[in-house]
């Protein structure tokens, strides 16, 4: 990946226009083809996602974003330009969430592959001193006579997203970017920065082909691990502790939140491993309180509690309900405050 | 002295480590040490207004710290539960100008920050037999001693309550709602009481003895009131009057002093306060009053002595032996053209069902998916859950009692309560009752005959097999393929010359 002048509205303009007009035709069709061939494993029967005007913005969001720790632009000095490229990237990578799943589906292939991106950062000390070359191969020059000048060559790479980071002033250019795209953030509950936000992944849950790809990465991963991820962000929507929330989260989207912790719970006992009670308390909780207040928004309305499934259910809600008041009262009753919020006659 | 965990690293040198489900490097606990009092209250008033789970305050200690060679701090050591958890606590510490450190026992490293996304491990082990515990930092590694512990219950009754500058009148009549107290000498009490009583207060009260820690202490009995709605015209009185000190319920065993506020935020602290003492905070001179067990309140009329109390004589009625049912009259509709029409359903004759598929086009999702229908031999009923909008044709239907419709712009006359027209028309049996017109007789549809709007509307539709392929085409990289480089390439004189929002 090269990464070079940082790219602004003009710019992206004349790109835009280039590849309509054709210009390499053949780079096109090659990334069509690897970002089709990503689309079909998500989601079968998906057409092609087309190199349009959101495609071209959010790839020169990440360039921008990766521009910002290019040595150059490095220092005091340079801070002002940092921040005129956070301001101008923050424009470009504002698209808003996806409306469809196709959408969903093709922006997430472009970016699918960011947490793979790392630079490698090489360190040359020599007799009079030492030189650090990030992203860059040290020139031949600088490595020459080894032995004479006593070079001592040392690298490592650094992955970008988990290692590096972004700089806290493009905090709003990255957030952006996981607003654009935010099938990464669905499929890695676990993810450290940005930490899972329901607000952002609430928009393509509603999608049904998004939530089962979803529902099934949470139970590849393990309903255990996962359960409080997901449960720490569903407190923070419900607390409006999350930065850049103007209003209160309303009680149907924290009773779909709800509802989808229930659906994994569902599956992790009908066809997952079946976690032993109390594996993944937070998620437990939550869904035995949202159960006692409206059963309706953990029981799907066509599975009686008389069914096989449903008794097994209802004995897995009654063990967990013994184990937790032994052992986490003060969660069980944290759950029941916020599962009150989901409800709109028990909210207020 | 430190490394920084790198992605995938499993063994550490600092015993206790382990890395979590996001491969984040921490020990059992957090411990975070600040230099001075102020900065650590500034933390605790940072976390308790944070959503901080109660397991950390359950968990909370402090103690006074004394590195080697050093001038005394403090140290506050909480239970490591989750990594989101502790990302939280480490922001309250590193803001109150504190460090946070993790580990398990005795030795802690510094917790995972901008420069170590995943935390950090000591590069060797300080094996000293001087100190408690061992802070590793960036420098060097330093070897502490605990000098005691300090009470979290003492440290909340040290601290100076904080004015708040809305003034104590406004504030209580802001806490009208909410449960008040009023402590007063107990001479007051009696007088007070007789006055609550005959002002029409709603009040319990308790004599209170708090607890002396001294034998020569100068604390007094006195009289306590729960008020529970104060009126506006005595709160002049319980907050003007000396002698007199009026508290704020903060926590059913907290109360704070009106136009006072305690510097933490004790709701979120809930956990760490003694559930089974009483305390009363107020503003200096004054001390807090603590006791140690909640005071027993009374009804206010039953401390009150009411004069006069003679015999009062009550006269009994026989019942009439004739049976009320003789005037008995059927239910009607009437004109009532000063109600709020507020339509929940409608009444739709066979002749427009054409319109009513032509309309299912235009409704919305949420319409198709919350409306009910029930198709009948004398018309059709759409029925919505809250407010039925969108039908311009039909009888609009609106609720004058559960489950008992009548048309718009009519009332039911006798005027009785909805609940018992609704008993009275259901003794037949459950469902819903329609009045369809003003002359009509009601008829009942049962619960059964209702079915989603949505599913009726679709007729069957053709569906063809698309051809399908043989297997999924794999979007994993092939094995083999590297890892996306970074190569930063020359940017050239003014990287950002041209660049605009």
């Amino acid at each position: 990946m090269h990464v070079g002048r940082p790219i602004g509205q003009r710019h992206l303009a004349r790109i835009l226009s280039a590849a309509e007009a054709g210009s390499e035709r053949e780079a096109a069709q090659k990334l069509e083809a690897h970002r089709h061939a990503e689309a079909r494993a998500l989601v079968s029967g998906v057409q092609a996602p087309l190199l349009d005007e959101a495609t071209l913005r959010l790839g020169v969001t990440v360039h921008n974003l990766l521009a910002l720790g290019h040595p150059s632009l490095a220092g005091k000095a340079n801070e002002g330009r940092r921040h005129r490229i956070a301001a101008v990237t923050e424009g470009l990578a504002d698209l808003g969430p996806p409306r469809s799943v196709a959408e969903t589906v093709g922006r997430h292939t472009l970016l699918a592959r960011l947490p793979d991106i790392g630079h490698t950062s090489h360190l040359v000390q020599q007799w009079w001193g030492q030189q650090r070359f990030v992203g860059r191969t040290p020139p031949a020059r600088v490595l020459a006579l080894p032995s004479l000048r006593r070079v001592k060559h040392t690298f490592v790479r650094r992955g970008w997203v988990k290692e590096v980071g972004v700089a806290p002033y493009a905090r709003a250019a990255w957030l952006a970017l996981h607003r654009a795209s935010p099938l990464a953030e669905a499929l890695d509950p676990l993810r450290l920065d940005p930490p899972w936000a329901w607000e952002r992944v609430l928009p393509i849950l509603r999608f049904a082909p998004i939530f089962r790809l979803v529902a099934g990465r949470v139970l590849e991963i393990g309903v255990a691990p996962t359960g409080g991820a997901m449960v720490s962000a569903l407190f923070r929507l419900a607390s409006l502790r999350e930065p850049n929330t103007g209003a209160a989260a309303p009680p149907g989207h924290l009773a779909f939140a709800i509802g989808f912790l229930a659906h994994v719970l569902w599956l992790d006992g009908l066809f997952g491993r079946a976690s032993t009670p109390l594996a993944a308390p937070e998620l437990e909780a939550v869904v035995l309180a949202a159960s006692e207040i409206r059963p309706g928004l953990v029981w799907p309305p066509d599975v009686d509690a008389t069914t096989g499934a449903g008794r097994f259910f209802a004995d897995r809600l009654a063990q967990m309900r013994r184990e937790l008041l032994l052992t986490a009262p003060a969660r069980y009753v944290a759950a029941r405050a916020l599962c009150r919020r989901a409800v709109p006659d028990m909210s207020g | 002295m430190l490394t920084r965990v790198a992605s995938g690293q499993a063994r550490f040198v600092v015993p206790g480590l382990t890395t979590d489900a996001r491969g984040i490097a921490a020990g059992k606990q957090l411990a975070l040490r600040f230099p001075t009092w102020d900065r650590a209250v500034s933390f605790l008033r940072v976390l308790s207004g944070a959503a901080c789970p109660d397991e950390i305050w359950h968990g909370l200690r402090l103690h006074h710290l004394r590195p080697t060679d050093g001038m005394r701090e403090l140290l506050i050591v909480v239970p490591h539960t989750s990594s989101h958890v502790a990302d939280g606590v480490a922001r309250a510490a590193r803001l109150a100008g504190g460090a946070c450190f993790t580990g398990t026992g005795r030795h802690f490293v510094p917790y995972r920050d901008k420069d170590a996304p995943l935390g950090y491990d000591a590069a060797t082990l300080v094996h000293t037999g001087d100190g408690d515990l061992i802070l590793y930092t960036a420098n060097q590694s330093v070897a502490c001693q605990l000098q005691g512990d300090i009470p979290f219950d003492s440290l909340l009754l040290r601290l100076d309550l904080r004015r708040e500058p809305r003034g104590a009148q406004a504030m209580a009549r802001e806490d009208e709602a909410g449960v008040l107290y009023l402590s007063c000498r107990r001479g007051l009490g009696p007088v007070l009481a007789a006055h609550f009583y005959r002002s029409g207060v709603q009040a319990d009260t308790a004599e209170c003895e708090p607890d002396s820690a001294s034998p020569f202490g100068d604390e007094t009995p006195f009289w306590l009131f729960r008020l529970r709605h104060v009126p506006a015209r005595l709160l002049g009185l319980v907050v003007g009057t000396p002698g007199l000190q009026l508290y704020r319920a903060v926590l059913d065993n907290v109360a704070v002093a009106v136009g006072f506020a305690h510097v933490l935020h004790l709701e979120g602290c809930r956990a760490a306060v003694a559930p089974d003492r009483f305390l009363l905070l107020r503003p200096r001179p004054g001390r807090p009053v603590v006791m140690t067990s909640p005071p027993d309140f009374v009804p206010l009329g039953d401390r009150v002595a009411i004069p006069g109390q003679g015999g009062n004589e009550i006269a009994t009625m026989t019942p009439a032996r004739r049976s009320a049912t003789g005037l008995g009259v059927p239910l009607r509709l009437e004109r009532s053209p000063a109600s709020r029409p507020r339509p929940v359903a409608s009444w739709i004759p066979w002749s427009q069902a054409d319109w009513l598929r032509r309309l299912c086009y235009a409704l919305p999702t949420s319409a198709l998916a919350g409306y009910r229908l029930a198709l009948l031999e004398a018309g059709i009923l759409v029925l919505a859950p809250e407010r039925l909008e969108g039908f311009p044709f039909g009888r609009p239907l609106e609720e004058a009692a559960p489950g008992v419709l009548i048309p718009v712009g009519t009332c039911v006359r006798p005027a009785v309560s909805p609940s018992l027209i609704r008993d009275s028309l259901a003794a037949g049996g459950d469902g819903t009752f329609v009045f369809s017109a003003a002359d009509a007789p009601p008829f009942r549809i049962a619960d059964e005959s209702f079915a989603p709007f949505e599913r009726r509307v679709l007729s069957r539709i053709a569906v063809s097999t698309p051809p399908m392929v043989g297997a999924l085409p794999s979007a994993t990289p092939p094995p083999g393929a590297a890892a996306p480089e970074v190569e930063n390439d020359a940017l050239g004189p003014l990287p950002v010359w041209g660049l605009r929002r």
